[in-house]
């Protein structure tokens, strides 16, 4: 074979981008499907072509899910049902035989760092731990984002020119031979002129460049990441993956010059293996069609339970007063899945909707003081309006144990003299008495209660950072308007309308990002929330709405509040412009608000092995608090663990039934928008926020060493844009095993309350969307609203499904069921995920 | 009072014997009983220091327990105590017991719960033997128990390769530390003619001025140096300091409690102990300066370009031992006590909270960044900073230097060693071993001066033969076989030399020969089951044979002379039999000493550690 093909560099990297992780720095924590290269083929076939390509685990293990079997946990009868579906009858004792017993040689030999390999094989050098703790030490030193005291010397012109001008007329350099440092500053230094000399033959090249950069993912996918989204960081740092490849490839070079002298060669010169496209298809084995049984079977025995219980609760309506008390709009998130049935349990002549908790508001927020923004909606919207807080009188607080003197010399010595004996009562206090300070990630620092917001645009001129400062009075209108039509509420308006978002408070967790609403990138809901509400009091916009048919009395108000996930309290805002009248109601409501937040706690409570579940409610709720504010606690809370529905339908469909925590549940109703209009904003965010969560949640469960991020133990923070393990590890995206300890791997189940013919033409609507449903990366059943049948969506249309008959199982009293709950034994999946209950219908009463 | 110090360290002891009666779930039971022992600890060492503090304030001591007993050589456990032991025991008490607390919480039903709290608590001992040692004898012993410890702690997360390979570095800095010190402990026996107690340190020293023998000074001279050496290793100095950074690989936790503030702190206590010795000259003092003084400026510069945070506070913490070097040197006890409490706090504190800078520093820089600011050296000139910038991120050289220069010198000697593993080697070898029972059979007095080279052949074989052992790639079994050679070479070399009785003998013998067959029992079985444990890789065995892995951990523990293995007290006492002028000989089996153990726990690490070669299951990246 001749060597035609021209090497081509811009693909090459094209495509390495493509398939490397996307974890922005830890301050946005936006949830994704960490295996989104994959996504545009079907599920399976997708993910174990990820495993035999980049090694990955991508289900439980095949023991795993025969203890789940023998455990009862995955049903007889589902696995039945399905190889029965597929394999027709006469194949199931042949495959039932292959699920149960059979051995399989389940080890993985995937192509990645097969070519790159052969250096340690021929010449028995091992590069990687020769190039890689020098160069991760220059690399987080360039990009740190404020941890270093002396900041890397920058070139405005990008990594390499930084280095570069670092070296130029430096007595020291990064690289050991002088043969290193010449080449880095000549005018024709290339990556293919490196690769030629370390590789040789070009055919090789992009194999070899992809076994490089995956040989510590976290920091090539890092770089890709700032690479084409330079903002993702605070402090500007210029960089490409392309001038990262090629400082990496130098000092591979260097390196072996200094090891090996005159006495190698290029790899291409000493291997007889062919070229391989390592992207090239991989062959399907039988152990991955047992896999595919084995996952389908357990997400089945558990949607089976789901979808029964939604039917018992369809055919068993409940009767819910015209007359509400009061109305409240949380987030879709399954957090608050909890918090809305308790609610309506403690009052139940209220009604509760579900959003995504960014309200349909989008902006950036400048927080008073701040140099910069953030961005305040889901990931995937670029918004153009900026939202200013002013008029704040509270300040920034400092910590002085944090203070970056103590590592000086001088400064150093007289401050640990003097914080050195203080350190010794801080840590009494966090031990016995933990309270928030400074360093604790507090949701409510994220807006002042008393300040103010710039929500009202008059003059579309006002332009900062690029962006308008406020909404026009139309632009406000119509982002309420859509936001209502999209959850049904168009009529029967209460006096007070809540609108609750959501943030987390934790202690010594660099996840924080993780535990905050995901629908407003990764941070506090409260923001939204607010603005959302003074929107919709607006005069001005009241009266737009009526004209477009929207009549919301004048006596209504709605009032931004936020829920904190981890330490179960609840904040409102702006609620001293209540009426007098309105404000009584408002001080019985914060009873319900607060009896439901104890039951919210007690709930909680049931998952965590530091709080006794039977004592008295009111403790329960300061050791819940407590907990948000310990720095010893690695689980503040369990953030999105469990997750594994989104019901997308009346609440109707779902009230009174106990879900445990795990239906992601957005409001709508189909009366309303018959022809789907306000449906395709609904489902828009569906796949992208609620699938990214379940996926994230996934495949971190799966493989929690190679796609999370391991134990939260060990973890060193670094340049305080993620976590690394060891001061010379590799960045670590993903979610730590912290999170998803009690995490059931199942895919998502969209449930939509819509006919079926609506619902695929609505995720149709866009590729993006349909590539979810369509590629089978989540799972969506359309119900018919009149004849209250079940759709499943296969092979690119609904079908009907049979619901199977399980019995629904009732709660009479939900305290004593929850402390009924017995703790974890061990974090294997069999006993970890015990307790992911699935569906019980509630009783009402106390 | 005496009493009452035994008990500091007898209840860590028996916990530390009652805790493998539990099972990792029971995480209140572990946790409560290493909680209640450090409560414990903390009001005893309150007490007696208040009872210290407010009686006589005389420093007292007392013998625990004889080991071992010739007209030559005693082996005893004493324990001592004076304003130095009252220090350090009330801070070391008092962390742990912060400590452990803090990691009932942390450690929650993590794999490793009870291991972890089973490490906490030998540590603790070690310390405490280290701290309240009454004598140089149990002052290594307790040093030695830091060691194992502090490698087991750094590679707890063993089935990653990182902190594998960074125990590995990090005991082989503190192997370094541990020669100097057996050194240094060997020549203040042949300088005091007997083993000696701390509270007769002074007045001895006292004493031996007076005599002012010939070689008085310069025997001195070297002992200081010696302490100084290994005081520098322990404590992360220059040029050692790149191993502290590298021991952050457990939980954060123990890293606040080991290597943020009490492992890196022994080298001070050292100093401070055997100030009596190195005090009497100008020369040690100098050295110490300047020692603390380069690396308090060295530490400093590299801490400050550090983007992790806690390599970061590994090196403001050396940077601050730095300093209370100095004031060691210039006799300031109190202030470098004070200092020492303040940076050992602090550090624990700051490596605890370390997972909140995340939050903290990026709320600084949200509401104070300054684009304009250059960071603290911006100031310098431009090419000295570049010069100087580039030299931090690379740490000075240090670990290249070590690497590259030192052990590289001995992989090289020790290859060029490989043609002993062909066939007509080993005949010859065990013919030397025939032929050297025999000499001592014949011989049983010590030889006359011109027979010396044969016990200098026999000790320079042990070490040739245990570089092989730490070279071999392929075998661990044949590795395994050099090493135990090596130990055979190392004693008859020893037996050549000087008289010594059979029981002698016997203890280190029972020791060595049970170690080695139990070695080689789990090697041969891992190898029938996974028909590969070579040495060129770690293969993390671990996780599918954790019993062989605990088992071979135990033998091989025995075989480099841990000190609860009868090795070890072989071991002192044939070191202690080393005559004075036999520096070759020393020097040789001082080395031999520190390959022994490193090549040892490399079979260890490299056959049952690391990421599992099977790829089955969930196996971390090599690069986490």
């Amino acid at each position: 074979m001749e060597t035609t093909v021209n090497f081509d560099l811009t693909g090459a990297i094209h495509r390495i981008k493509h398939y490397l992780p996307v974890q922005a720095p830890l301050k946005d924590f936006i949830h994704h499907n960490t295996l989104h290269a994959f996504q545009e083929e079907k599920f399976y076939d997708g993910i174990f072509r990820a495993s035999k390509i980049f090694g990955f685990q991508v289900t439980l293990q095949l023991a795993d899910y025969r203890t789940l079997f023998s455990s009862n946990r995955i049903k007889y009868s589902v696995i039945e049902r399905i190889i029965i579906e597929r394999k027709g009858k006469s194949a199931l004792s042949l495959w039932k035989e292959k699920l149960l017993n059979i051995d399989y040689d389940e080890d993985i030999n995937p192509r990645i760092g097969g070519l790159r390999n052969n250096w340690k094989k021929k010449y028995k050098i091992d590069l990687d731990s020769l190039v890689h703790p020098l160069l991760f030490r220059i690399i987080s030193s360039y990009l740190d984002q404020g941890i270093s005291i002396w900041d890397f010397p920058m070139n405005k012109d990008g990594f390499l020119a930084s280095i570069k001008s670092l070296e130029v007329e430096s007595a020291f350099s990064f690289f050991r031979t002088k043969n290193a440092c010449k080449l880095l500053q000549s005018p024709d230094l290339t990556i293919e002129k490196l690769l030629h000399e370390l590789v040789g033959d070009e055919r090789y090249y992009e194999q070899y460049l992809f076994d490089m950069c995956f040989s510590h993912p976290g920091w090539s996918g890092m770089v890709a990441l700032l690479d084409d989204n330079p903002n993702a960081v605070l402090v500007d740092k210029p960089i490409s993956l392309k001038d990262f490849m090629l400082v990496e490839l130098l000092m591979e070079l260097d390196l072996l010059n200094l090891e090996l002298g005159s006495r190698w060669s290029p790899l291409s010169n000493n291997i007889n293996q062919e070229p391989l496209d390592i992207l090239s298809s991989t062959a399907s084995t039988e152990l991955d069609e047992v896999l595919k049984i084995w996952q389908d079977a357990f997400e089945w025995s558990y949607y089976d339970d789901i979808l029964s219980g939604l039917k018992f609760n369809l055919e068993n309506p409940k009767n819910i007063p015209d007359k509400k008390k009061f109305q409240a709009i949380f987030c879709i998130d399954e957090r608050e899945c909890s918090i809305r049935r308790h609610l309506e349990f403690v009052a139940p002549d209220i009604e509760t909707f579900g959003a995504p908790g960014f309200f349909g508001v989008e902006f950036y927020y400048k927080q008073f003081g701040a140099k910069f923004n953030d961005k305040l909606c889901p990931a995937p919207v670029t918004p153009k309006y900026l939202i200013k807080e002013f008029d704040v009188s509270t300040h920034h607080k400092r910590d002085i144990m944090f203070s970056q003197n103590n590592h000086s010399l001088f400064q150093g010595y007289f401050l640990t003299i003097s914080l050195g004996f203080l350190s010794i009562g801080k840590m009494f206090q966090t031990l016995f008495r933990p309270k928030m300070s400074a360093s604790i990630s507090d949701a409510f620092s994220h807006m002042d209660k008393y300040g103010k917001l710039t929500v009202e645009n008059t003059d579309v001129s006002t332009i900062e950072d690029g962006l308008q400062v406020g909404f026009t009075i139309s632009e406000m209108t119509i982002r309420v308007e859509n936001f209502l039509r999209g959850i049904g509420l168009i009529k029967n308006y209460s006096e007070i309308i809540y609108v609750v978002s959501h943030g987390s408070s934790s202690a010594n967790n660099p996840h924080h990002g993780a535990h905050d609403c995901g629908a407003c990138s990764g941070r506090p809901g409260c923001v939204n929330a607010r603005v959302f509400s003074i929107m919709a009091n607006h005069p001005s916009v009241r009266e737009q709405l009526r004209i477009n048919g929207i009549d919301i009395p004048a006596s209504t108000i709605f009032i931004g509040a936020m829920h904190d996930t981890a330490s179960d309290v609840i904040g409102f805002y702006d609620d001293e412009q209540l009426t007098i009248s309105q404000s009584k109601l408002h001080q019985e409501i914060n009873k319900n608000f607060e009896d439901a937040l104890d039951l919210n706690a007690k709930e909680r409570s049931r998952r965590f092995a530091s709080i006794n579940t039977n004592q008295d409610i009111k403790k329960i709720r300061k050791a819940i608090y407590k907990r948000s504010v310990s720095l010893f606690e690695p689980r503040p809370e369990l953030g999105h663990g469990t997750n594994s529905l989104a019901i997308i339908g009346r609440r109707s469909l779902t009230r009174g039934l106990y879900m445990d925590r795990r239906a992601f549940l957005n409001s709508y109703d189909y009366s309303t928008d018959l022809d789907g209009k306000y449906l395709v904003n609904v489902m828009a965010p569906i796949g992208v926020v609620c699938g990214g969560i379940n996926l994230e949640y996934y495949f971190s469960r799966v493989d929690n060493l190679k796609l999370g991020c391991g134990t939260k133990l060990p973890h060193n923070v670094t340049g305080l844009i993620g976590v690394t393990n060891s001061s010379d590890g590799d960045l670590r995206p993903g979610l730590p095993w912290q999170m998803i300890e009690p995490h059931d791997p199942v895919r998502l189940m969209v449930i939509v309350e819509h006919f079926p013919e609506i619902v695929l033409k609505v995720i149709q609507t866009t590729p993006a969307m349909f590539e979810w449903y369509k590629n089978e990366w989540i799972h969506i059943v359309a119900i018919h609203p009149e004849t209250k049948e079940f759709y499943y969506f296969i092979n690119e249309q609904f079908v009907l499904q049979t619901v199977a008959d399980v019995k629904i199982k009732s709660i009479d009293n939900l305290l004593r069921f929850f402390e009924a709950a017995p703790e974890m034994k061990t974090n294997h999946i069999v006993d970890a995920t015990l307790e992911n209950l699935s569906i019980y219908t509630i009783e009402n009463t106390k | 009072m005496q009493t009452t110090l035994i008990l500091l360290l007898i209840f860590p002891i028996l916990g530390f014997l009652v805790i493998p009666a539990f099972k990792n779930h029971q995480e209140k039971v572990v946790s409560g009983i290493v909680i209640c022992i450090c409560a414990i600890s903390v009001f005893i060492s309150l007490s007696l220091a208040i009872s210290f503090l407010f009686a006589s304030q005389n420093p007292f001591g007392c013998a625990v327990l004889s080991i071992y007993d010739s007209k030559e050589f005693h082996f005893q456990i004493e324990l001592y105590y004076d304003n130095l032991t009252a220090v350090y025991s009330f801070i070391t008490s008092i962390l742990f017991f912060v400590i452990s607390l803090f990691s009932k919480f942390y450690m929650h039903r993590e794999s490793g719960f009870k291991r972890f709290f089973q490490h906490l608590l030998l540590f603790f001992i070690g310390l405490n033997f280290l701290i309240l040692s009454g004598n140089f004898e149990t002052l290594f012993l307790g040093w030695e128990i830091v060691g194992i410890s502090s490698f087991l702690l750094i590679s707890f997360f063993r089935n990653r390769y990182l902190p594998v390979k960074n125990a590995m570095k990090v005991l082989s800095f503190y192997r370094l530390g541990d020669i100097a010190l057996i050194l240094a402990v060997w020549f203040c026996h042949h300088l005091f003619h007997s083993n000696i107690s701390f509270n007769e340190l002074a007045p001895s020293m006292k004493q031996l001025v007076q005599l002012n023998s010939d070689s008085f000074g310069s025997t001195v001279l070297l002992v200081s140096l010696l302490f100084i050496f290994a005081a520098s290793v322990k404590s992360a100095q220059f040029p050692f300091s790149t191993w502290l950074p590298r021991a952050m690989d457990g939980p954060t936790v123990s890293s606040a409690l080991f290597y943020g503030s009490l492992s890196v702190h022994i080298g001070v206590f050292l100093l401070l102990r055997t100030y009596p010795i190195w005090s009497i000259a100008l020369t040690p003092k100098i050295f110490i300066i300047s020692i603390g003084l380069i690396t308090a400026i060295v530490s400093s510069l590299i801490g400050s370009v550090q983007a992790t945070v806690k390599t970061q506070i590994a090196y403001s913490s050396s940077s601050q031992i730095g300093i209370m070097f100095i004031e060691i040197a210039l006799g300031w006890h109190t202030l470098a006590l004070i200092h020492f409490s303040a940076n050992a706090l602090l550090r624990a504190y700051q490596l605890l909270v370390s997972p909140s800078i995340m939050t903290y520093l990026t709320h600084e820089v949200f509401f104070k960044y300054n684009p304009d600011k250059k960071g603290m050296y911006g100031f310098l000139p431009n090419p000295l900073s570049k010069w100087l910038y580039i030299l931090c991120i690379k740490e000075f050289n240090m670990d290249f230097i070590w690497h590259h220069y030192v052990w590289r010198s001995f992989k090289v000697l020790g290859k060029s060693f490989h043609i002993l593993r062909t066939k007509i080697a080993q005949v010859l070898l065990f013919i030397l071993v025939l032929f050297g029972v025999f000499f001592y059979v014949i011989f049983p007095q010590p030889f006359h001066k011109e027979y010396e080279f044969i016990s200098w052949i026999y000790s320079l074989l042990s070490l040739i033969l245990i570089l092989v052992a730490w070279t071999e790639r392929r075998f661990s079994i044949r590795s395994w076989f050099f090493i135990a050679y090596s130990q055979v070479f190392f004693m008859l070399a020893i037996a050549q030399d000087h008289v010594f009785a059979l029981n002698q003998l016997a203890i280190y013998f029972s020791g060595l020969v049970g170690a080695f067959l139990g070695g080689w029992w789990c090697l041969s079985k891992v190898k029938e089951a996974e028909n590969n444990n070579s040495l060129n890789t770690f293969h993390g065995h671990i996780y599918e044979h954790p019993k062989f892995s605990f088992f071979f951990l135990i033998c091989s523990l025995t075989m480099i002379g841990f000190p609860i293995s009868p090795s070890f007290i072989g071991f002192d006492i044939l070191f202690s039999d080393i005559q004075l002028n036999h520096y070759f000989v020393l020097i040789i089996s001082a080395l031999t000493f520190v390959f022994l153990e490193l090549a040892v726990l490399r079979i260890y690490a490299r056959v049952f550690l690391g990421p599992h070669v099977k790829n089955y299951h969930e196996v971390a990246k090599r690069s986490s």
